[in-house]
């Protein structure tokens, strides 16, 4: 008890608690002193939006965050600590603020692997809603709460859940002792908590604008709408931050002869990820601040209906059309946060279990820069029908079927990787083939939305819907769990049951592509996004209940799979250190790796894929002094 | 390794010929009936996708598949791989056919969307977005309607506003959608080529009465179009016009039969007690159903969210109100 009131994450919490309504205090007082309406219905809209960024502030002070620099700050000395920390039980360091990478990228997975629970169940309850046309139990402020809630989080569980990939294997492939920032990196895996807390918190005022939180409708929203755009304000912040490090620790940190082009593939995509994610976060969280500006202040940046106080200032009407170009300037080269770390995976999987190198390996390093500079050249495809000029509107549509090209680079280099291979099917490899089989469906569903004729029809219906959750579940949460079954042996020093594993794929694989084509034909007979109930005459109902059948049966899957890695790692089985024989240098030490990773400097001396060559991927120089 | 290059494109074949069969007899299943001249372009390419998807989807299935079975290990084979790095020559086709597909589509699409979008018109309809209702105004015509009614084989420029938040004008069946924006104007031109009824369907979220923003479409021959349009005067009777307001503005959340939306059903509301959620009960007469059109969130009735947007003398004069009283009168159990 003692232990766990000493953790950061409860310490933090409280801190939290105590800020919120430090905040709610100040703009009570704040308005009392100035004569304004202090009634709960009048201050109720600043009252929060202070409570949520004083609260931020008190989880950071708090949880100890902030404690090293704070110090140095002081003039006080402010070693890094190191290793396990004494006199506290095993569990502890996860829950505080430890610099060790490891330690971070476990406490960023296993927060999003929470936080996809938590989304994933959301959108049972909603799917059940829409089984049957009608409304049966959930209002549609209730209903649009729970769909921006559901999106939202489940951003915020795949951002954490790159982050975990990132933190944890970056320093291990790379051949480093960690990341280049520890401090920079326990900060930006914190800063998450409080963030995720106020998006929960939003959901006792809702919000019903979607994830998206469109002006005007999100300036005119429920009080919840605050708390979601600081929310994910901060949640962006953490995003900026670990790109820093992962840039740094891949660019910088590499062992002797690790030349960019022999660097593990999975280095290469999170490079390009995070290249992404350090230049494109600010844009979200400006054009959501900017709401929250206006929503507090009466800024008129989005909003063409101005109060009667902003007429007589002579203010310019705001232009809803702003915002959007802001926000998907971010949310669509987004979706290669997202998905070029789950291509990575599936790149960095596919020779282990072929036994054969990586086919066009430079190609697929330098598709997945394509995709990250040309993604950022698209986001107007997310507004063909937004009444943007013609002219942009084509263009955009150019320029975004050009990402095709990278993308079925990778997909032919997979191709070429299996070919002529001696293939095995343990649990990872069925799930990369699995993602491989759901992103290429969610690939192809895609040219029809950017062809700008055809996504006149095609926008805001279910097939976009269905086209979205294809490429998330290839592109993220299928590599992802590849991912998680694959280290699981590293991490744990356990391995995880291959029984249970398989059964989680062949309940999830077929239940995602019932899921995904009844989506697509609901929305191609006229299904409309985010809609509480539809009109029976469509005759979508079929279609709906295999969705809603379907998605339970993928949240079963996804409950056999935690209880599976949960009891392995308490009572799985002892593992090998190298139980899928991989030439990568995490699986040459123990497992679990120890504490600093490499006792010895490593040198790169071969190829990281080719199985047939007798010469290995990296080796240990003979001492620390060949360094 | 050459043969298994055969096997696995018979494969291919096999695949790409029984989905493409399925694209060429299924896709006017897969797709709500055709109903405008810009529908028809969009159709085409739609299909070409279709068959483009079955045939991709197919060659990269088809290898994938034809190596998980050929290429797997054999037990007690600890031996690697082929040490086989990459092919210049593929990785350059491989990357060039792409670039042309998409280009080619590009292209094509470049030459439709133009072609949609050309400004000549026979008839203009100013279409206005708020929640939860669509109006339609013929400007040409001089009348206003909450029924969007429009003759066969006129193209038809639609001037979209909103008065509120972003909406989406949208006829599935016409396929062509386009945003109401509040403080911009935008359009779609739209051949309606199919007589029949239809229904106008939000597609941007709105807020909580989003599902139900549709309103009646009915496309007509000229002369019954012509027709529709004298008619269309304001009707004299009170009730008349009070049930046409009702219809246009109202029944998106308002039920006349009783059932549950997102407010309180119309049906023998008029003269009942109802208790309020601040614990008070009102007597629905003339006076609170005034109330209630200017300032809804004042007094909502309890079981129900205050969301109802305020519609001022500007969108309903006092007369409407007093004719959707009337009406609202009516509706008896």
């Amino acid at each position: 008890m003692v232990h766990l009131m000493s953790t950061a994450l409860v310490r933090g919490l409280l801190g939290q608690a105590v800020g919120f309504l430090l905040g709610l205090v100040l703009v009570l007082a704040g308005r009392g002193l100035l004569g304004l309406d202090t009634s709960w219905e009048a201050a109720r809209q600043p009252a929060l939006v202070s409570a949520a960024l004083v609260s931020v502030l008190g989880f950071m002070l708090a949880s100890g965050m902030v404690e090293d620099w704070l110090k140095e700050m002081r003039g006080e000395p402010a070693p890094l600590r190191h290793g396990p920390p004494e006199g506290r039980p095993g569990w502890w360091r996860y829950l505080s603020v430890d610099y060790n990478h490891k330690v971070i990228g476990i406490q960023y997975g296993a927060t999003s692997i929470i936080l996809l629970g938590l989304a994933g169940l959301v959108a049972v309850i909603f799917r059940l809603e829409l089984t049957k046309p009608g409304i049966e139990f959930l209002d549609p402020n209730r209903f649009n709460t729970l769909i921006g809630w559901h999106g939202i989080v489940m951003i915020a569980a795949i951002l954490l859940g790159v982050g975990g990939m990132a933190n944890y294997l970056i320093p291990l492939m790379v051949g480093a002792r960690d990341m280049a920032f520890p401090r920079l990196n326990a900060f930006a895996f914190w800063i998450n908590v409080p963030a995720v807390v106020l998006v929960v918190l939003a959901l006792f005022w809702g919000w019903d604008t979607g994830w998206t939180g469109y002006p005007p409708l999100g300036v005119f929203s429920l009080a919840g709408i605050d708390l979601f755009y600081i929310g994910v304000f901060v949640v962006g912040l953490s995003s900026i931050l670990g790109a820093i490090n992962i840039i740094a620790t891949s660019l910088g940190m590499r062992a002797r002869g690790m030349t960019l082009f022999r660097m593990p593939i999975f280095v290469w995509a999170m490079l390009a990820t995070s290249l992404i994610a350090l230049t494109a976060t600010q844009l979200i969280g400006l054009s959501f601040l900017m709401v929250v500006l206006e929503r507090t202040f009466g800024m008129h940046f989005f909003t063409p209906i101005l109060t009667e106080h902003a007429k007589a200032i002579g203010s310019p009407p705001g232009n809803p059309l702003l915002f959007q170009h802001l926000f998907w300037f971010y949310s669509h080269p987004a979706v290669y946060i997202f998905v070029l770390p789950g291509l990575g995976i599936i790149s960095e999987l596919l020779p282990v279990f072929s036994r054969k190198p990586l086919f066009g390996y430079k190609w697929v390093a330098m598709a997945s820069m394509a995709i990250a500079l040309v993604g950022f050249l698209v986001w107007g495809h997310h507004m063909f029908t937004s009444g943007m000029s013609d002219i942009m509107r084509v263009t955009m549509m150019w320029t975004t079927l050009l990402v095709a090209v990278p993308t079925g680079i990778k997909f032919f280099n997979w191709l070429g990787t299996m070919w002529g291979g001696k293939l095995t099917f343990p649990t990872p490899m069925l799930f990369v083939l699995g993602a491989l089989s759901i992103f290429l469906i969610g690939g192809l569903s895609g040219p029809p939305n950017g062809t700008v004729t055809t996504d006149l029809f095609l926008h805001d219906t279910y097939w976009i819907v269905g086209h979205f959750h294809a490429t998330m579940f290839g592109g993220f949460l299928f590599p992802y769990i590849a991912a998680v079954y694959y280290w699981f042996p590293k991490v744990t020093g356990r391995m995880y049951n291959e029984r249970l594993g398989k059964l989680h794929f062949w309940l999830m694989t077929p239940a995602f592509w019932a899921m995904s084509l009844s989506q697509m034909m609901a929305g191609l007979w006229g299904m409309r996004r985010r809609i509480v109930d539809y009109d029976p005459a469509l005759g979508i109902e079929p279609f709906h209940l295999v969705t809603t059948v379907a998605g339970i049966v993928i949240f079963i899957a996804m409950l056999i799979f935690v209880g599976n890695i949960v009891w392995s790692a308490v009572k799985g089985p002892v593992a090998e250190a190298n139980p899928w024989k991989s030439r990568s240098p995490e699986f040459q030490v123990p497992s679990p790796v120890p504490e600093f990773n490499y006792d010895r400097p490593l040198v790169v001396v071969g190829d990281p894929y080719d199985y047939a060559r007798p010469e290995p991927y990296v080796v240990f120089a003979s001492s620390s002094a060949a360094d | 390794m050459k043969r298994h290059l055969v096997r696995a494109l018979v494969l291919i074949v096999v695949l790409a010929a029984g989905l493409g069969y399925l694209v060429y007899t299924g896709f006017e299943v897969f797709v709500p009936t055709l109903a405008s001249a810009e529908g028809e372009r969009i159709d085409q390419l739609l299909r070409l996708q279709f068959f483009l998807i079955a045939a991709i989807f197919s060659l990269v299935v088809g290898f994938a598949l034809y190596a998980v079975f050929a290429f797997r290990r054999r037990p007690g084979d600890e031996t690697a791989g082929p040490s086989i790095h990459g092919h210049s020559l593929l990785e350059i086709s491989w990357t060039l056919v792409p670039l042309l597909i998409v280009l080619g589509l590009s292209a094509m699409t470049t030459r439709d969307f133009f072609w949609i979008r050309r400004p000549d018109h026979d008839l203009l309809i100013r279409v206005t977005g708020q929640q939860f209702s669509w109006i339609f105004e013929y400007p040409e015509q001089g009348i206003k309607s909450g029924e969007l009614v429009v003759p066969e084989g006129k193209r038809i420029k639609f001037e979209i506003h909103s008065a509120d938040v972003v909406h989406s004008f949208w006829v599935p069946e016409w396929r062509v959608k386009e945003d109401a924006v509040p403080g911009l104007t935008t359009y779609a031109y739209i051949t309606p080529s199919r007589e029949g009824a239809f229904k106008v369907r939000c597609a941007e979220l709105c807020g909580a009465g989003h599902a139900n923003m549709l309103a009646p479409v009915r496309v007509v021959s000229q002369e019954e179009f012509e027709a529709w349009v004298a008619q269309q005067k304001p009707p004299a009777d009170p009730v008349e016009l009070g049930k046409r307001l009702v219809e246009q503005y109202c029944v998106a959340c308002h039920s006349l039969d009783g059932s549950k939306k997102v407010g309180p059903t119309f049906l023998g509301m008029f003269g009942r007690q109802t208790p309020l959620t601040d614990g008070t009960t009102v007597t629905v007469d003339e006076a609170y159903i005034q109330a209630s059109i200017r300032d809804p969130k004042a007094q909502v009735v309890e079981g129900f969210q205050p969301v109802m947007p305020a519609f001022g003398p500007d969108q309903l004069s006092d007369e409407e109100v007093a004719a959707i009283v009337a009406f609202l009168k009516t509706l008896k159990e």
